[in-house]
Parts: C-alpha cells; sequence; structure tokens
C-alpha cells in the first residue's frame, strides 16, 4: 500500500487527491517531509526535505502531523478484513500487507483473478504474487506483479528491494553493486566477514533457500466456518439466515469430534474493507444450534453492515469437550436450562455480572466472601457466629455513648438519627490479618482488632457495629457501622 | 433442605378467627409474583424485608421439585452470603446477578421466570407492565417470583409507588422488638409482616412472625419454654 498515511488523510476526508499535501516528522526542532501526495510529489517535493524549503517551492503546500501509530493499527484493520482472502494475513507497518496464499489460492480462481479481485477492491495498492515472502515484498515495492521467471525478476531489481540497512547498502553501492543480481554473485563468506549474517540471510529467504518467521494476525482457531456472499448480505433478517447456516455446519462438526462451544465469534467482512465482529461466551460448552441462532438474533444489531457483508466467518475461539447426554423424557434437562439462562443473561449484561457467592478463607467480614463462576457449586461450611444479610462494603463511622472499658453501646447517632440500644450480644474479637497489610489510621480494616456488637435498637433493628482501639491507649476507640441483621 | 420457622402470631382484632400463619405463608406458591416492600426507606429496614424474603426463598427451596438454582438480581452487591446462610438459605443455590438499573433487573427476573428459575428482584420502580410481564413469566415457567422494593443506593425516595395488581400479594415487612433473652441479648428476630394485598382475600391482615437462625432450631424451642409465657394475645405456631 504505498503512500497508506497518504491515502488515510484523502479517506479521512481531510484532504482530496487533487491537493498537495505531505505527512511531516520533526527531527532535532527542524520539520521534514515523510510522506507526499501525488500532487506534491511532481511538483518536485522530495521526501526528507524540510517543512520551510518545501513551502518556498510551493507556497500551498498542506501539512499534517505524521501519526505512525494510528496507520499502523488502520492497517492492521485493513490486515484483519483481508483474512477473507487467507487466514494467515501479516502486518508489516508502515504500508506493507503479506497473505500466505499456500493451499488457499485454488478458492478465489487462478491467480489473475485472485490479482484482479484484490487490485478492484484495494484501488492504488501494489500487488504482487510471489513464492515466498521476501521475493513478494521486493516485487511489491518495485511494480513487478507476477514474473514469469522469478529468480531473474529478482536479479533484476535495484538492491534496496532486499531490505538491507542503509548502512551496509550504501556501501555496497559505492562498491559498484547496484543490482540484486550483482548482489548473488559476490563470495558469500567475504560478504559475512564484511557486514555481518544479515544481508547473505536476506538473500537466502528471498531465494527460497531459509525459511522466514512471519508474525501472523491471530492465528486462525481450528474450527471456523466461513462462507462468501456474492451479492453482499445488508438485512439482519438475510444475516440471521447465513448465520444460522454456519451455525448448522460448525455444530454438526463439533459434534462429531465431541466437542462444544465455549467461546465464539462471528466475524463480518464487510465490501469497503472492514471486518466487524461479535462474541458470545458460554457458561458451559454447548453447541444446539437452535440456542445458537437465539443468541445470535440478540447481537445481530451491534452490527453495521455498511455497504454490505462479503464474508461471514464463525470462529470456536474456545472449544471444550461435551459429551451426548441422555435427556429427561420431558425433555427439559435441568441444568441445561440453568446453563441457557446464564448465556441469555450474561450476554446481555457482560462478563462478570453472574456469579456465585462462595466462601474466602478469611476470618475478616468482607474478605470472607468472593465471587465465583455461575457454575460452580461452592460448599459453605455453617457459620455459628451471628452474620448480617447486608454488609457494607466501607464501614461507616458512628458516634456512640458506651460504658468504658468493652460494653456494648447505649446508644449510637447514624446519619444525624439517634438509635437507643435495647438489647446487645458482643463482643466478637477479629483480629488483623497482619499478613497481608500495614495497620493503617485510615482504613478501619487495618486496625489491629475490632470488637463486634449486634445490637438491636427499640424500633427491633438489628445493627453490626464494632469498636476499633481500646481504653486507655493513646487514640480513643473509634465505632463503625458494618452491616445489619434485620 | 428444610427448617421450622416459627411465628408468633397476633391479630389487633380477633386472634382465634384469622386463619393461622402458616396459611398466611402458603400466599407463597409457585406461577406468581409477590411484592415484598421494607416499612420505611431506611436501609436498615431495607435488611427486615430482605431477611423476609431470604426466609420465604428459603422454604421455596425445600418444597420445590428439582435442584435449581434461585436467581437474585440487584443493582448493589451487599448481599452477605453468611447471612443468608445463617437464615437457612444455602448461598451456594444463589445466582448473583448484578444489573446496571431497575428495568434491567426486570428483564433479567423475566428471563429467569420464563426458563423455570424462581428468584428475587430488588427494584425501587415497579410499574404496572413490568408487573404484567413478570406475572406471565411466572405463569409460563411455574416459577416465584419476588419483587423487593428497594430504594435506589443514594436516592431518597422510591422512583414510584406500587400499582400493580399482577402481584399475587403484596406484604409490607417492619422491624420489630425481640423477646429478649436473659442478660439483655437480642433473642431471635421478629418482624411485623402486614398483608397488604392479597389476591381473593381481605387485606390489611397484621400479624408477627420471628425468624430461626439455622442451626439453632432446637435451641429455639429451649429458650422459648425457659421465658415467661407470651401476652395472651400472642399465640405460637410452628411449621416443619
Amino acid at each position: 500500500m504505498p503512500g497508506w498515511p497518504i491515502r488515510r488523510l484523502i479517506k479521512d476526508g481531510l484532504a482530496s487527491p487533487d491537493q498537495a499535501f505531505a505527512t511531516v516528522t520533526s527531527h532535532a526542532g527542524q520539520r521534514r517531509l515523510e510522506t507526499l501526495s501525488s500532487r506534491a510529489a511532481q511538483a518536485g517535493l522530495k521526501v526528507g526535505q524540510s517543512l520551510s524549503q518545501a513551502r518556498a517551492i510551493l507556497p500551498g503546500l498542506l501539512s499534517f502531523p505524521a501519526t505512525p501509530a494510528e496507520d499502523a493499527q488502520a492497517l492492521t484493520r485493513l490486515g484483519l478484513w483481508c483474512q477473507a482472502y487467507s487466514p494467515l494475513v501479516a502486518v508489516e507497518p508502515p504500508d506493507m500487507i503479506l497473505l500466505d496464499m499456500t493451499g488457499a489460492l485454488h478458492l478465489h480462481g487462478t491467480r489473475q483473478a485472485l490479482l484482479a479481485g484484490l487490485a478492484a477492491r484495494l484501488p492504488g495498492a501494489q500487488l504482487a504474487l510471489a513464492g515466498n515472502a521476501a521475493r513478494a515484498r521486493a516485487f511489491a515495492r518495485f511494480g513487478v506483479s507476477e514474473p514469469v521467471d522469478e529468480v531473474a525478476a529478482l536479479a533484476a531489481l535495484p538492491l534496496a528491494s532486499l531490505g538491507l540497512n542503509e548502512r551496509v547498502e550504501a556501501a555496497l553501492r559505492r562498491l559498484g553493486v547496484r543490482r540484486v543480481g550483482q548482489f548473488m554473485r559476490l563470495d558469500r563468506g567475504e560478504l559475512t566477514a564484511r557486514f555481518g549474517t544479515a544481508p547473505v540471510r536476506l538473500l537466502d529467504q528471498a531465494m527460497g533457500r531459509l525459511t522466514e518467521i512471519l508474525r501472523f494476525l491471530s492465528a486462525p482457531p481450528d474450527w471456523r466456518e466461513s462462507r462468501h456472499y456474492p451479492e453482499p448480505l445488508l438485512h439482519a433478517e438475510a444475516l440471521l439466515h447465513a448465520l444460522g447456516v454456519l451455525a448448522h455446519i460448525l455444530c454438526t462438526r463439533l459434534g462429531e469430534a465431541g466437542l462444544g462451544l465455549r467461546l465464539l465469534q462471528a466475524q463480518f467482512f464487510r465490501a469497503d474493507a472492514q471486518m466487524v465482529t461479535f462474541d458470545i461466551g458460554f457458561a458451559a460448552a454447548m453447541r444446539d444450534e437452535i440456542r445458537l441462532a437465539r443468541l445470535m438474533a440478540g447481537k445481530i444489531e451491534t452490527i453495521d453492515p455498511g455497504f454490505g457483508i462479503e464474508r461471514i466467518c464463525l470462529a470456536a475461539l474456545e472449544v471444550a469437550p461435551l459429551r451426548e447426554r441422555q435427556s429427561g423424557l420431558d425433555g427439559a434437562d435441568d441444568s441445561n436450562r440453568t446453563a441457557a439462562l446464564i448465556d441469555n443473561l450474561s450476554n446481555r449484561l457482560g462478563v462478570g455480572k453472574i456469579w456465585r457467592i462462595a466462601p474466602a478463607p478469611s476470618h475478616v467480614p468482607e474478605r470472607a466472601v468472593m465471587k465465583q463462576g455461575p457454575l460452580d457449586q461452592p460448599v459453605w461450611p455453617v457459620c455459628e457466629k451471628p452474620r448480617p444479610i447486608r454488609l457494607l462494603s466501607a464501614p461507616q463511622r458512628i458516634e456512640v455513648v458506651a460504658p468504658v472499658p468493652d460494653h456494648p453501646p447505649v446508644l449510637f447517632r447514624w446519619r444525624g438519627a439517634v438509635h437507643r440500644v435495647r438489647a446487645a450480644t458482643g463482643p466478637e474479637r477479629i483480629a488483623r490479618e497482619w499478613w497481608r497489610h500495614e495497620p493503617s489510621a485510615e482504613r478501619p480494616e487495618a486496625e489491629y482488632l475490632r470488637d463486634y456488637y449486634q445490637l438491636e435498637t427499640e424500633a427491633g433493628q438489628r445493627f453490626w457495629v464494632f469498636r476499633t482501639g481500646l481504653h486507655g491507649f493513646a487514640a480513643a476507640p473509634r465505632w463503625f457501622l458494618h452491616g445489619w441483621f434485620s | 433442605m428444610s427448617f421450622p420457622v416459627y411465628f408468633m402470631f397476633s391479630s389487633a382484632t380477633n386472634p382465634l378467627a384469622t386463619p393461622s400463619c402458616a396459611d398466611h405463608l402458603a400466599l407463597f406458591q409457585g406461577g406468581q409474583i409477590h411484592e415484598i416492600q421494607p416499612a420505611d426507606e431506611d436501609e436498615q429496614e431495607a435488611a427486615s424485608a430482605t431477611c423476609f424474603a431470604v426466609t420465604v426463598l428459603a422454604r421455596w427451596l425445600a418444597v420445590q421439585r428439582a435442584d435449581l438454582p434461585l436467581i437474585w438480581v440487584s443493582g448493589q452487591a451487599d448481599l452477605y452470603g453468611p447471612g443468608l446462610a445463617m437464615l437457612g438459605l444455602d448461598p451456594a443455590r444463589l445466582l448473583m446477578v448484578q444489573a446496571s438499573d431497575d428495568s434491567v433487573a426486570l428483564a433479567c427476573l423475566e428471563a429467569a421466570l420464563r426458563a423455570g428459575l424462581s428468584g428475587l428482584v430488588e427494584s425501587a420502580a415497579f410499574g404496572r407492565v413490568a408487573g404484567r410481564r413478570l406475572a406471565l413469566a411466572a405463569r409460563v415457567g411455574r416459577a416465584m417470583g419476588l419483587v423487593l422494593r428497594r430504594r435506589p443506593h443514594g436516592a431518597k425516595k422510591l422512583s414510584s409507588e406500587s400499582d400493580s395488581f399482577a402481584v399475587s400479594s403484596r406484604w409490607r415487612i417492619e422491624a420489630t422488638p425481640s423477646l429478649m433473652l436473659p442478660g439483655r441479648s437480642p433473642g431471635r428476630p421478629c418482624w411485623r409482616a402486614e398483608i397488604l394485598y392479597a389476591r381473593g382475600q381481605a387485606g390489611g391482615k397484621n400479624f408477627c412472625l420471628e425468624g430461626a437462625y439455622h442451626g439453632t432450631d432446637a435451641l429455639a424451642g429451649h429458650r422459648f419454654a425457659g421465658l415467661a409465657d407470651p401476652p395472651a394475645d400472642q399465640r405460637r405456631f410452628g411449621i416443619a
């Protein structure tokens, strides 16, 4: 994608193709041109020129700050869309996308048909199809689309096509090496001795003698079903029907393998080179296509089809073993029903909104419970100590009248209201977990110890309050409200 | 699991002429929804109503056929597991759901009822449409739904008065002083329950009800035996 930042500016509507504009970066306080629009290049501007010089040549030059990170993100998005052609796509900023077409070429007809199709969808892209990544890179960069003899074509290309570093390339040019063919004829041992192993390695990769490691975008999952639609889909009904067909195929395949879905991603490849997705998670592994269709129907409204969707892919990102089970005579299975409800709610509410309360190994009240997954079955011990039904996450200060040293309060004031205590039990002493946190005067949970009392007021309401600190010490004891019994 | 709940029953009019507490609690049936209101909008009164609702759910778990979990939909996550265990409801059987607002919470309970899971929603708003929808879902799923009216966090008042007659009964729960044990320590918690509305029955019943803590059932009877006789207009009923 030559001039990718320029293309982005045009696509975002910040500049028009018939304007002269450029992106600029600042080097040591001086702003220099980085990429040029075609009109700017025609005017004789050069990459690396300072902006003030360029303005002197072309007074109407528009400049935009270069945004390499955003450009790379946009290129990644385009790369995701390219997964419609091949599952293995590598993105190389600033402007290169590599598609591994091994084994996927026949799906697109001939090589010419593939190149023509891509050229029609990505106008302005320089496309090349070659035997390995290094050659494809070189051919795309220098505009050779599909040579008959790849080695000969490579030999004819300038040295820059190999992607050597600048210092090596300049040194070789001083020696009179201009073409890849000349470079090939040099002695390997001498090259290594003079420039290190990198130049020879690059040459070997281009010649196919050495494999190259590419960083592909998210490795495609094993369980995916995709289908191409010659007529782009626009309506929710059509999309749902297509998803239903794919879900049927996927669930049948999973059933044959004895697997169930845990996490499913539906990917929609739009006609305007964008990919949109939604995810569906499952509490328990499942492969019920009717339930799946119902969940997808709830999610489909989040998908913006743009100008139409050309390809849909259902990818099972996580699978788990799932055996067939005998269902009850009434057809409804209790655990199945619960799992279906959890899926329904969690896909509506989001992650982490459904849980079971489980005991945690701590005697500090607010740490004695934790959340567990909705299908877990925590085991609760029998609790002998009185515990409230509602617990405040942060204890609140109360003002208390209580006989010293450790009697329960006679009355207390909370939020401006005075409560007279009719009956009380306590204290239950709970000490700080010294291995967890340092003692702190601000945080009541970090005090050395708390004495808990259960208080019943004259209205019959029951409060759980505690005192931190002891009488006769430097700091006066303080009282907190921590929960309600009834 | 079953555990006894002891009820103290008193009526302002004629205690012998009104049905027993067990009959009142028999109002909680499957296929219906019920509304439980705290008498006051204080948080401590909300706790009383919560305790009553937990007791009702624990009874329901004991009688319902399948080992389905219960669902508890709330906007605030301040329900405390060990406290549930004390009231006789196994916290492991509760499926907690945190909803962002009342309409989402009501929709969650509706989905659960429709799937046959009984449960409770804590909600401030409870309009007629929501009531109808929940009642219909409960009937379809043959499950019991409770609506616990609760003031939203930080708000001053319940957002609307309840006016839905889709509920099968409407209760108002208020804390009331317990029978004190020797040494000025509180006995088992007591609540005053008022039936504001019960379908097909005259409303306005008013009685006092005492909860039992899990694991202290046998003890509770002894404690009562050792106490002075309750006043003449109070009677005690036990159900298993």
